[in-house]
C-alpha cells in the first residue's frame, strides 16, 4: 500500500467529517448547551487540523485497490476516533468514547450510557461530566465572564446532552448509507478508486451498481435514503413525536441502528402509531435501497418481485409467528402481535429498538431473536449481519447438495429468481457465512476469557454480545439486554467489542484484508 | 413459378424434388458433389455462392417467385434473401439456425426482406413437442391455418379398433378419418376391408373439435407427463423449453460439460444430466423406463437410434427420435423406433407450406406418401364430380374445407370450386391426382 496515496483519500473524508461535526454542535448552540458547543467546535478544529497536516504529506498518485481497501478500514476507525472526542470531551471515559461512538457509526446502538434526566433523556454519569475537559473549559469561561454583560453564559439546572444524543443519531444516519459512500458521492473524479470504495463498502454478495458512473448510483442510493428519511420524519413529527425526538428516532430507524435520545427507547412514546411508523421504516431500511430506487423511479413491483425481499418478509412473518405463539408475551393477541411484529423487525434490520424488555421473554422467543441477529436484513440496505441473500444461497448450495447426492450427473445451477447465481459470487458468499460464524465463536470465546471472574457474564450474555455487535444490532440478552448497557463490561471486552462493531460493519473482508502482510508490501 | 433455391443440402434437394416437376426450378450451390446429385431431376444447377449478386443475376433473380436459401451457412442464407428482396422477389424464406437470430421455428422478419426465417432445429422441436396429446401420439400436425390436424398414433391393444377399416369408421368421432397405416416402416392407404393391427401407425385427419372425442374413444385420456430428452443442441433445447411450458417432468441427458452449464442456467425446471445417452447404468439410474416418451436429439444418427433402442429395451413407452439422413427413417422405424424425424424434411416441409400462391400445397413430403392440399380451380376436372371415384388407386380423399368449415367427404362427395381439398396419395400416383385439379 502507498501511505501517502492513502493518506491524501483519508485527509479529504477527515475534512468532511470536521464539517459534518458541526451539525450536532449547532444543535447543542440552540439548546444552550455551552459544553457541547465547546466539546463540538473543539472536536471539529482537531479533525480539520489533523485532515489538513495530513493533506499536505500526501501524494496526488492515482489510488489502487489497495489504497481503496485502506481508506475504507480506516476511513471507518479514523470517524469512530473522531467521532468519539466529543463524548470524552463532555466527560465518558475513553474506551467508553470509543465503543459509543463505534456503535454509533456500524449503525449497532449498543450504549454505555446508563443515567436518564427528568425528560427521560439520555445523560452522561454526573461526577464524570463534572470532571471533563469541555465543562472545566465552560466553567473557566463562566469564571472569566462573570462579571461581563457582553458573554452571558447560563448554566441550566437540568443537565441535558441534546447535542451529544443528536450526535449519536446523525452519526447513524451517515453511517448507515455509509460514510465512504457519502464520500464516493461528494468528492471529484474520484475515478476508478471510486468503484472499488463502493464494492469495498456497499454490504451483500452482488455489488453491481445500476447507473454507468459509480458516482451517480451513490448519489442516488443517497438521495433515495433522504427521501424516506425526510418521510419518516414528517410522519413521526405527525404522530405526536416532539420534532427532536422525531429527527433522532428516524437517523435511527432508517439508518437501523437503534438509538433512541429517550431512555426508554420508542416505548417512552406509548403510541401505538409511532411503533407502526417505526417498524415500517425500518423494514424499509432493511431493504435493498437498490429496489427502492426501482420502485420510486419506474417499476412499483419491484421489490414484490425480488426473491430476496420476499425471504425476508417471510422470514419477518415466521418469526413473528413464532414470537405471538410461544413467546409468553403478555397481553391480548393484539398486544402481544404489535410487541412481536416490532421487536422482529428491530432485530432482523438489526436496528435494535426496544418496546418491551424481551430479556424476560421465553427461551423460543429469545432463541427467534438471536437467529435473527445473525440472519440480519438484506444486501444492499442499512442493515447488518449476514444479509437475507447469503442464507438463500447458502440454503439453495445445500438444496443442491442433497440433490446431487441422489442424482450425481445432474447439472443443477443455482438460481435466485430464475437468474443463474455465478460461481464468483456464490463461493465467496459462502465462505463469508463460515468465517462470520467462525469470528462469531472466536470473538465470544475472547469475550468469555477476559470477563473470567464476572459472575453476570453468562453464555447467552456473551454469545448475544458477540452477535449483537457483530451484526450491529445494539442490544442483546441478559447483562446486556434491552434494559441495561455495555457500561459495566470490561474495558479489554468493550474494545473486542469495538472492533466486532468494525468488522461487522465491513463485511469482514475489507476489515481483515489489513491482517494481509501482502497489503502492506509495495 | 420460378423458384430459386440456394443449398442442395438434405433440405435443398426435398424441396426440388417436390417442386421441379410443376415449377421451374433453379438450384444453387457451392459442393460440386451436392449439384451433381441433382442431375436426376430437371433442374437448372449452377455452382457457385449465392451471396454474390451477379451468380443471382445469372439464375435469374429478377423474373424469381421464390427465393429459399437454405443452404447450411446462415448468414449466406440471409444474405441471398437480402439481395433477392432488392431484385423484387415477395417470397423469400431463410434457413438460419444460429439462436441469435432467431428464438422462434418460424418468424416473419418483413423488415430486412425475408418473408420467413425458418430454422430446422426449431422446427423439429416444435414439431416433436406436439406429439404429446395423448399417450401414443406420434405426430400432431397444423394444417390450413389450424382448421385441420394430421395426427398420427401407434395402435396398443387397449384400443377399440378391431374389426375392418369400414367397422372402426362408425365408432370415429365425427370428422375424422383414417387416412393411412404405416406398418413396420411400410406405408399403404387403407381399403374398406382392411383390418388393424397392434403396433401399427395410423394417419387420421381430424377437425382439432374432435380430437378430445377421439383421445376419450382410444381410452388415452392421460397425458405423458415424464420425458427424457438424450442430446441438449439446440434441438433438445428447445424441446426441453416446450416442454417444460406444457408442465412436463423432463431429464435431458447432454455429453459436454460445458453445454450442460449453459443450458441449465437458461431451462428452469428441467434436469440437466451431464452424460452419455447409450450409458446404461446411467438410463436405469434415471428411470429411462418410466418415461412416457423419450426424445434421442443428438446430431449424430448411430448414437440417436442406439439410445432409442435402449430406452426402448428399458421400457419407455414411446420414443421419437431425430434421424439426420433423411433415408435413414424409414430404417429406424423398422427396428423399433416409434416416430423418426429428419430435419431436413420438417424444414422442407415447413418451406413448402408456404410456397403459396400456386394450386396446391404440400404438408407432408415422404417417400412413402404424400399429403397434397388442393384448391379446386374454376376449370379443374374434378369440379362438379364425385372425388372419391374420380380418385386413382393408391390415394384417397381425407377432408375437404368448404367456406373455413371441415368437412368429410363421402362416396358421393361433389367438389365445388373454391373448395380446399386434402388428398393423401402414394408418390406413383401423385402427378395422376394433380392431373384433375388442373384444368
Amino acid at each position: 500500500m502507498r501511505v501517502r496515496v492513502f493518506l491524501r483519500l483519508f485527509a479529504s473524508l477527515l475534512r468532511i467529517l470536521a464539517v459534518l461535526l458541526l451539525v450536532p454542535g449547532a444543535v447543542a448552540a440552540y439548546y444552550g448547551e455551552t459544553g457541547g458547543v465547546i466539546a463540538f467546535a473543539v472536536t471539529s478544529l482537531i479533525t480539520l487540523a489533523t485532515g489538513i497536516i495530513l493533506g499536505k504529506l500526501s501524494t496526488e498518485d492515482e489510488p489502487g485497490l489497495k489504497e481503496g481497501f485502506a481508506l475504507v478500514a480506516f476511513g471507518w476507525l479514523g470517524a469512530a476516533f473522531f467521532g468519539a472526542l466529543p463524548y470524552v470531551f463532555l466527560g465518558t471515559g475513553f474506551v467508553d468514547g470509543l465503543f459509543e461512538s463505534m456503535s454509533a457509526f456500524t449503525t449497532t446502538g449498543s450504549s454505555i450510557l446508563t443515567e436518564a434526566n427528568a425528560h427521560g433523556y439520555w445523560i452522561i454519569n454526573s461526577t464524570q461530566a463534572d470532571m471533563s475537559l469541555a465543562h472545566c473549559i465552560e466553567a473557566g469561561i463562566r469564571n472569566m465572564t462573570a462579571n461581563s454583560t457582553v458573554l452571558d453564559i447560563s448554566s441550566t439546572a437540568d443537565k441535558s446532552y441534546m447535542g451529544l444524543l443528536f450526535w449519536r443519531s446523525f452519526a447513524q444516519w451517515l453511517g448507515g448509507m455509509g460514510i465512504i459512500l457519502l464520500f464516493v458521492a461528494i468528492l471529484p473524479r474520484l475515478g476508478i478508486a471510486g468503484r472499488q470504495l463502493y464494492r469495498a463498502e456497499v454490504p451483500g454478495p452482488d455489488k453491481d451498481s445500476f447507473t454507468p458512473r459509480i458516482k451517480q448510483t451513490a448519489q442516488l442510493l443517497w438521495v433515495v435514503y433522504i427521501i424516506l428519511t425526510i418521510a419518516e420524519i414528517v410522519l413521526l413529527y405527525l404522530a405526536g413525536m416532539p420534532f427532536y425526538d422525531s429527527l433522532c428516532n428516524t437517523f435511527a430507524s432508517m439508518a437501523t441502528g437503534g438509538f433512541s435520545p429517550q431512555a426508554l427507547s420508542i416505548a417512552a412514546y406509548k403510541s401505538w402509531i409511532i411503533d407502526a411508523i417505526i417498524t415500517l421504516f425500518c423494514f424499509l431500511a432493511g431493504a435493498n435501497f437498490a429496489l427502492h430506487y426501482k420502485a420510486l423511479k419506474s417499476d412499483r413491483k419491484a421489490l414484490f418481485n425480488d426473491p430476496e425481499f420476499r425471504f425476508y418478509a417471510s422470514i419477518v412473518l415466521a418469526a413473528t409467528a413464532t414470537i405471538v405463539l410461544w413467546g409468553g408475551l403478555d397481553g391480548d393477541i393484539w398486544h402481544r402481535i404489535q410487541l412481536a411484529v416490532f421487536q422482529v423487525v428491530s432485530i432482523m434490520t438489526t436496528t435494535g429498538f426496544a418496546t418491551d424488555d424481551f430479556d424476560r421473554w421465553t427461551a423460543a422467543a429469545k432463541f427467534t431473536l438471536m437467529l435473527l441477529m445473525i440472519i440480519g436484513a438484506c444486501a444492499g440496505s442499512t442493515g447488518g449481519a449476514i444479509k437475507v441473500v447469503r442464507i438463500q444461497l447458502v440454503l439453495k448450495s445445500a438444496y443442491r447438495e442433497l440433490f446431487h447426492a441422489l442424482h450425481p450427473r445432474a447439472v443443477i445451477p443455482l438460481k435466485l429468481g430464475g437468474i443463474p447465481v455465478k460461481d464468483e459470487v456464490l463461493r465467496p458468499s459462502n465462505i463469508f457465512i463460515a468465517t462470520y460464524i467462525m469470528i462469531f465463536a472466536l470473538a465470544s470465546l475472547l469475550l468469555a476469557i477476559i470477563s473470567y471472574d464476572d459472575p453476570r457474564m453468562t453464555i447467552e450474555t456473551i454469545l448475544s454480545a458477540t452477535a449483537t455487535t457483530l451484526g450491529n444490532v445494539g442490544p442483546g440478552f441478559g447483562m446486556v439486554g434491552p434494559m441495561f448497557s455495555f457500561a459495566e463490561l470490561d474495558p479489554a471486552a468493550k474494545m473486542l467489542l469495538f472492533f466486532c462493531m468494525w468488522i461487522g460493519r465491513l463485511e469482514i473482508v475489507s476489515a481483515l484484508v489489513l491482517l494481509l502482510p501482502e497489503f502492506w508490501k509495495k | 413459378m420460378r423458384i430459386l433455391i440456394s443449398g442442395a443440402g438434405e433440405v435443398g434437394f426435398l424441396i426440388a424434388s417436390e417442386l421441379h416437376m410443376d415449377h421451374d426450378v433453379t438450384v444453387i450451390d457451392k459442393d460440386p458433389a451436392a449439384c451433381a446429385r441433382l442431375q436426376d431431376m430437371d433442374v437448372k444447377v449452377l455452382q457457385g455462392n449465392s451471396a454474390n449478386a451477379r451468380l443471382l443475376i445469372t439464375a435469374g433473380i429478377e423474373k424469381a417467385d421464390i427465393v429459399a436459401a437454405v443452404t447450411g451457412n446462415d448468414e449466406v442464407n440471409v444474405i441471398t434473401c437480402i439481395i433477392a428482396s432488392h431484385f423484387g422477389v415477395n417470397h423469400t424464406m431463410a434457413r438460419v439456425s444460429n439462436p441469435e437470430y432467431i428464438d422462434r421455428p418460424v418468424q416473419d422478419r418483413k423488415e430486412i426482406g425475408i418473408s420467413y426465417m425458418v430454422s430446422p432445429e426449431l422446427v423439429m422441436a416444435e414439431d416433436l413437442a406436439r406429439s404429446l396429446y395423448f399417450p401414443s401420439m406420434l405426430l400432431d400436425r397444423e394444417l390450413a391455418g389450424g382448421k385441420i390436424e394430421l395426427i398420427e398414433f401407434k395402435v396398443t391393444k387397449e384400443m377399440p379398433l378391431q374389426g375392418t377399416i369400414d367397422e372402426i369408421k362408425a365408432n370415429l368421432p365425427d370428422n375424422c378419418k383414417i387416412m393411412a397405416i404405416n406398418r413396420m416402416g411400410d406405408v399403404s392407404i387403407p381399403s374398406k376391408d382392411d383390418r388393424i393391427m397392434f403396433n401399427d401407425h395410423l394417419f387420421l385427419l381430424c377437425d382439432p373439435k374432435s380430437l378430445p372425442e377421439l383421445r376419450r374413444m382410444l381410452h388415452e385420456e392421460s397425458r405423458p407427463h415424464k420425458a427424457l430428452i438424450v442430446g441438449g443442441g439446440m434441438v433438445g433445447f428447445y424441446l426441453a423449453s416446450q416442454l417444460e411450458k406444457m408442465g412436463l417432468d423432463v431429464k435431458l441427458i447432454e455429453l459436454n460439460t460445458e453445454r450442460c452449464r449453459e443450458i441449465a442456467d437458461k431451462l428452469s425446471s428441467t434436469m440437466i444430466l451431464n452424460g452419455d445417452g447409450t450409458d446404461i447404468s446411467l438410463m436405469r439410474e434415471e428411470g429411462a423406463e418410466y418415461m412416457d416418451v423419450v426424445f434421442a436429439v443428438t446430431g449424430l444418427d448411430e448414437k440417436n437410434l442406439l439410445c432409442s433402442l435402449l430406452a426402448k429395451q428399458l421400457g419407455a413407452k414411446k420414443i421419437l427420435s431425430r434421424v439426420n439422413r433423411y433415408d435413414y427413417i424409414k430404417l429406424f422405424e423398422l427396428v423399433g423406433v416409434d416416430r423418426a424425424v429428419s430435419p431436413g424434411q420438417v424444414t422442407a416441409d415447413a418451406v413448402l407450406q408456404r410456397v403459396s400462391g400456386g394450386e396446391e400445397v404440400i404438408t407432408l413430403s415422404d417417400e412413402r406418401m404424400e399429403l397434397v392440399d388442393f384448391i379446386a380451380k374454376a376449370k379443374a376436372k374434378v369440379i362438379g364430380k364425385s372425388i372419391s371415384k374420380e380418385l386413382p388407386k393408391d390415394s384417397m380423399v381425407g377432408m375437404i374445407l368448404r367456406d373455413g368449415k371441415p368437412m368429410m367427404a363421402d362416396d358421393n362427395f361433389k367438389v365445388n370450386e373454391g373448395d380446399r381439398v386434402f388428398v393423401m396419395s402414394m408418390p406413383e400416383v401423385v402427378s395422376k391426382v394433380k392431373k384433375l385439379f388442373t384444368s
